[in-house]
């Protein structure tokens, strides 16, 4: 049996008292009548007396200030009684983080301790408190720092267009830019930029422009002729490929937004135009045909003429595709696996996996994936592998089905093996792998493996190996070349 | 008091009414108008008695009130006819007037807690005026009538409260709706009440005297019951009463007593310079 | 300073300092000093001009009228809001149509105070906020300051010089609120009183006066919205502003059109039934001159039912900082 005593209302307009006095110690024992404790009003002192016998355990200390109606204390039989909840949930801290604030703390791993908070904190106070904030970030990103002496050199010197490209991956690294392994910085190309990451084998062909203050280019991006890349953040994933004469700009005004940012294994094809006035995002694997337009603004007038003004980001969500000469408008939201017909004006969101086209495109169909197992998909691989060993043997081949995963080949004398295999890798555990392994004796090419569902091909592609792609290719697999120079001799050779 | 000075506020208060009645037939007003024929004695032998800085709250029959307070009869007129030169501009009407310190409203027993108000504000300002509300027998009927009793009672305000028993409230008689007695209301709040029967105009007056200097000197309320009865119906709309009874009463019509108390003569001459008035006034008005 | 201590320094002064100035109510002189204890003290100092009335509330209402048409300056208490509508005919017949009616021959300057609003527990005929209905006589003035603005000055100001027929409205809850000013508010929110004679109190958690949110209304709302102000910068950082004018009727809401212009939400807020409500009028009148296209507007009021005296059975009538919250996040977030 509990009897709680609770801060009893004394005077009307009082929603508070102050407890002045507890006349026990928790855990003695009361009789009826005795003074428990005493408060005080804004108007008098009052006395509260015990109306139970018991124990008695206080749920408040001297001094505070409680709301009428909460329990100053109990009095029970139970010579252990403990009070459940706290009357005084509230520590007494001396700031207090928006949510946006502690999503921003947790993300920038931030350590508060020694910093002078108070108050309400929000996202852009502690911004404002970083050294190297996203506010000075943001500006820093936004425009080249003509400050710098390289990128006035770049602007004003059209004689470092002349120089070669070891001499020029040279000079920005003096100026400490990364650059990585095995790029290449085609003649009359250049990039200029406060801060300039190059991956490794990354391939920027003859008379591209690239300009912005933040440059990051990674591993085996491409580069096409006389491609001009100009925005506030340009963020190119690995094995990304940007055709010839492709233009990003930044017409419709410079932004903190004015990005390009784009994921792996995308392609942009020749001739594509893109205005980042506001943020442009490619998720990985996208594809953007030849001549596709990006508009992230609209109208040229005045909205003092009474026009409207629109401005707003467009992004691509992973695997989507836009067919070429196809133009997306300003706010539009393309949805993962997503398919735009060529010459269609989008001007609306796609939903994932929806094939839409027109002007102004509609949808025509939803849901045009199947999601297939992978033992499905290999089926269909083992028999696109029994297609491949008879195309060999038209072009001359001695090849062999060895297994209904396995080609063994004799090229001009050396035994090459050709196998189909499930493989686990770090980016995917039912990777499916199409591996070319050297002959026992050691003297074939270096092996070469096609990771089938990254699109992906390593090592060096003998002529089995481009046969092998090429013969994919118009099956509905690819695989990105991931070098301009292969990407360029190839094109070439075939030509 | 004198007679021929009383008889010729009661002869103007009459004439002008049933110049209003036939106005209102010739279409010249509009609304409502409740004519106060055949109770004229009680208007003048009452205010006759007060100082023109008295307060005076009326009701809805406020016209021989006004007329025996403030006499102006174009200004009454005008405003009955909704122009501009009226008391009120034409914003009020026949039941709500202001001129100086005489006020009424429409809604029955309402303006008694404005009547106490004024009378508050004269004892508080120590200016000697006392407050003189008229109501209607049936207006006994309103809560607030006894909220305000109770309070000028027990505030000691200098309040005359007059009640025209006129027996009927708009249709219906006293009979019908009224419980007790009147003078049995004022005393229940220890409020000295009076009641005549009279319709004598200086047998009012004198009455009405007393009583208001009572009021005056001794700053407390007072009640006078006035049983009258009014010979025209209770406004527009058609007399429901039993014509045999209202000609019975014609014998009490308080003009003719009043006249008797006159010469032939004198009569003829208030009755001209009254009719003159009355006609100029109505001329005046229909081209203000 | 409390706002009790406010309207009762304003009571005191008036007093002090204007003969004509009275005060008189049910249960008000010394000890007792009124139901909510702001004329405390007051008898006890002004023994000839503060005085207890009889249950009366028609009467008392309607005998101001005399008095200020005496050149008297009375101030009437009324004990609990709900209680208005026992003078109802007072107000509407009487006091609101003396001046116009008779043609401006008179004037009628009376300051009616009274209690208003729930959340104390006092149920459905103690508890109401009746300035809605009240609003719709013509020529009221209705003055509901919250511990945002001065009450104490406000009042001095409203019976001082305003000779309109006043209902002055106090918050019961707001009686022992610390009255705010722009250097006490609490940390996250700002506040800028504007300089009307009738002041508009912008309490506000952003700097700015282009808010996404902004909430339209008056007197102990102001409550609530604090906690709805700091609620919506903890939780979203969602910029809001909240105008609370003094005087809510008149009150033209296009005094605060500047504050439309960026907001994506206009909320008003009150505490009486929501249907037919000020709040109504408020987004009327916003919406006639075509300031609200386009914008999510929301009326936030009581339910159409009376209020309970239950605690939690309340807390479902009238509004919460929750239900506000729900409906801003439905829209914004
Ligand atoms: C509050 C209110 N209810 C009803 C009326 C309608 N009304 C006007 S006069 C009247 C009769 C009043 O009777 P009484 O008080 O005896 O005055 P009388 O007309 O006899 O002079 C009524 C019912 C009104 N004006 N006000
Ligand atoms: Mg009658």
């Amino acid at each position: 049996m509990e009897n709680k005593y609770l801060l009893p209302v004394e005077d009307v307009n009082d929603d508070k008292a102050t407890i002045t006095r507890l006349c026990f110690n928790d855990g003695d024992l009361v009789s009826k009548g005795d003074v428990i404790y005493e408060f005080e009003t804004t108007k008098a002192l009052v006395e509260v007396d015990a109306e139970h016998e018991g124990h008695i355990f206080y749920a408040v200390k001297v001094s505070k200030a409680l709301k009428t109606g909460q329990v100053v204390c109990v009095i029970t039989n139970n010579p252990n009684y403990q009070f459940a909840i706290s009357n005084n949930p509230q520590p007494d801290a001396s700031y207090m983080l928006t949510k946006k604030a502690q999503a921003f703390v947790e993300k920038n791993n931030l350590d508060l301790k020694d910093l002078d908070l108070s108050g309400i904190v929000r996202e852009k106070d502690l911004a404002a408190l970083l050294p190297n904030g996203p506010i000075g970030h943001e500006e820093h990103i936004l425009f080249l720092s003509r400050s710098r002496n390289d990128v006035s050199y770049l602007l004003s010197n059209p004689e470092f267009r002349k120089l070669s490209s070891e001499e020029k991956i040279e000079w920005y690294r003096i100026q400490g830019h990364e650059i990585g392994e095995n790029c290449k910085i085609g003649d009359g190309a250049v990039l200029i930029g406060n801060k300039i990451t190059l991956g490794s084998n990354v391939s920027i062909a003859e008379g591209a422009y690239i300009e912005s203050p933040e440059i990051t280019l990674n591993n085996h991006v491409t580069i096409g002729r006389d491609t001009n890349l100009v925005a506030s953040r340009l963020k190119l994933g690995a094995f990304t490929k940007v055709g010839d004469r492709v233009v990003i700009d930044i017409s419709g005004g410079r932004n903190t937004d004015s990005s390009f940012i784009c994921g792996t294994n995308c392609l942009i094809a020749s001739e594509s135009y893109v205005n980042v006035c506001h943020q442009v995002e490619l998720g990985d694997h996208v594809a953007l045909s030849p001549r596709s337009m990006i508009f992230t603004h609209s109208y040229w007038q005045s909205i003092l003429d009474g026009y409207p003004a629109q401005f707003g980001p467009v992004s691509f969500a992973r695997d989507s595709w836009l067919g070429a000469g196809a133009q997306v408008l300003p706010n539009v939201q393309i949805g993962e696996g997503a398919i735009v017909m060529s010459g269609s004006v989008l001007a609306k969101n796609v939903n994932a996996y929806e094939l839409v086209g027109g002007i102004p495109a509609q949808v025509i169909k939803e849901n045009i994936n199947k999601k297939l197992s992978p033992s499905k998909k290999m089926t269909q691989l083992e028999e696109l592998f029994a297609d491949f060993n008879t195309h060999l043997r038209q072009h001359g081949f001695k090849s062999r089905l060895h297994s209904a995963r396995k080609i063994c080949l004799d090229d001009e004398g050396s035994i090459t093996h050709l196998s189909l295999s499930q493989a686990y890798t770090q980016e995917d555990p039912n990777s499916i792998l199409l591996v070319l392994e050297m002959d026992e004796t050691g003297t074939s090419p270096a092996g070469e493996i096609y990771a089938i569902q990254q699109h992906r091909a390593y090592g060096a592609p003998s002529r089995v190996g481009r046969l092998l792609t090429e013969f994919l290719r118009r099956r509905g697999i690819y695989f990105i070349s991931s070098n301009y120079e292969q990407a360029y001799s190839l094109h070439s050779s075939t030509s | 008091m004198n007679a021929s000075i009383l008889y010729k506020d009661i002869y103007k208060i009459r004439t002008f009414e049933e110049k209003v009645l036939e106005l209102f037939s010739l279409g010249h007003l509009r609304g409502t108008t409740h004519t106060y024929i055949g109770q004229e004695a009680n208007a003048v032998g009452v205010i006759s008695n007060l100082n023109s800085n008295d307060f005076v709250v009326s009701n809805h029959r406020c016209h021989g009130h006004y007329i025996a307070f403030k006499k102006n009869l174009y200004a009454l007129l005008c405003e009955l006819m909704g122009k501009s030169d009226g008391v009120c501009g034409g914003r009020g009407g026949s039941q709500h007037l202001c001129d100086g310190t005489f006020y009424t409203n429409g809604i029955q027993g309402g303006i008694l807690p404005l009547a106490a108000g004024l009378a508050y504000g004269a004892k508080f300002n120590q200016t000697g005026q006392i407050a003189v509300v008229f109501i209607g027998d049936g207006t006994l009927g309103e809560g607030v009538v006894y909220e305000t009793l109770n309070i000028a009672s027990k505030w000691e305000l200098p309040l005359l409260v007059v009640v025209e028993n006129n027996q009927y409230a708009q249709s219906t008689p006293i009979q019908l709706t009224l419980a007790g007695t009147i003078s049995k209301r004022f005393e229940a709040f220890g409020i000295n009440a009076t009641e005549l029967s009279s319709f004598d105009v200086l047998e009012i007056s004198n009455a009405a005297k007393s009583i208001i200097d009572r009021v005056r000197e001794s700053s407390k309320p007072y009640g006078l019951i006035l049983n009258t009865y009014r010979f025209a119906s209770h406004s527009k709309s058609s007399d429901g009463r039993d014509p045999a009874e209202v000609e019975s009463m014609r014998k009490h019509d308080c003009l003719q007593i009043t006249e008797r108390l006159l010469q032939e003569s004198q009569i003829e001459s208030i009755q001209g310079i009254v009719n003159d008035e009355v006609e100029k006034v109505v001329l005046q008005a229909l081209e203000a | 300073m409390k706002f009790i201590e406010s309207i009762r320094n304003g009571l005191d002064s008036l007093l002090g300092n204007y003969p004509e100035v009275v005060l008189y109510g049910e249960d008000l002189i010394d000890p007792y000093g009124g139901a909510f204890k702001v004329t405390k003290g007051l008898s006890t100092k002004y023994p000839d001009r503060v005085w207890n009335t009889p249950i009366s509330e028609a009467a008392i209402i309607g005998m101001s009228a005399g008095m200020a048409m005496c050149k008297m300056k009375p101030i009437v208490e009324i004990m609990f809001g709900d209680f208005t509508s026992l003078g109802v005919d007072q107000l509407l017949n009487h006091l609101t149509k003396y001046a116009w009616m008779y043609n401006n021959q008179v004037e009628t300057p009376v300051t009616i105070r009274t209690a208003m609003g729930g959340r104390r527990g006092y149920g459905p005929t103690h508890s109401q906020s009746l300035e809605a209905l009240l609003s719709t006589i013509p020529g009221l003035s209705i003055i509901a300051p919250s511990h945002y603005h001065d009450p104490g000055r406000i009042l001095q100001q409203a019976v001082l010089e305003d000779s309109s027929v006043k209902v002055f409205s106090e918050y019961k809850l707001l009686y022992p609120q610390e009255l705010q000013t722009p250097n006490t508010v609490k940390s996250g929110l700002t506040l800028d009183v504007s300089s009307d004679v009738y002041p508009i109190a912008h309490l506000s958690n952003c700097e700015f006066d282009n808010p996404e949110i902004l909430i339209i209304s008056y007197g102990g709302n102001a409550l609530l919205l604090e906690q709805v102000l700091l609620d919506l910068l903890i939780e979203y950082e969602l910029s809001a502003q909240c105008a609370l004018p003094a005087r809510i009727k008149p009150f033209d809401p296009l005094q605060i059109q500047h504050l439309i212009s960026e907001a994506q939400v206009v909320l008003v807020v009150e505490e009486s039934p929501k249907c037919h409500g000020w709040g109504a009028e408020v987004v009327a009148t916003l919406s006639e001159a075509g300031l609200l296209s386009g914008k999510n507007v929301f009326r936030i009021g009581s339910a159409e039912t009376p209020i309970p005296s239950s605690m939690a059975q309340e807390e479902q009538v009238l509004p919460s900082a929750a239900q506000i919250m729900e409906t801003i996040s439905q829209i914004l977030v």
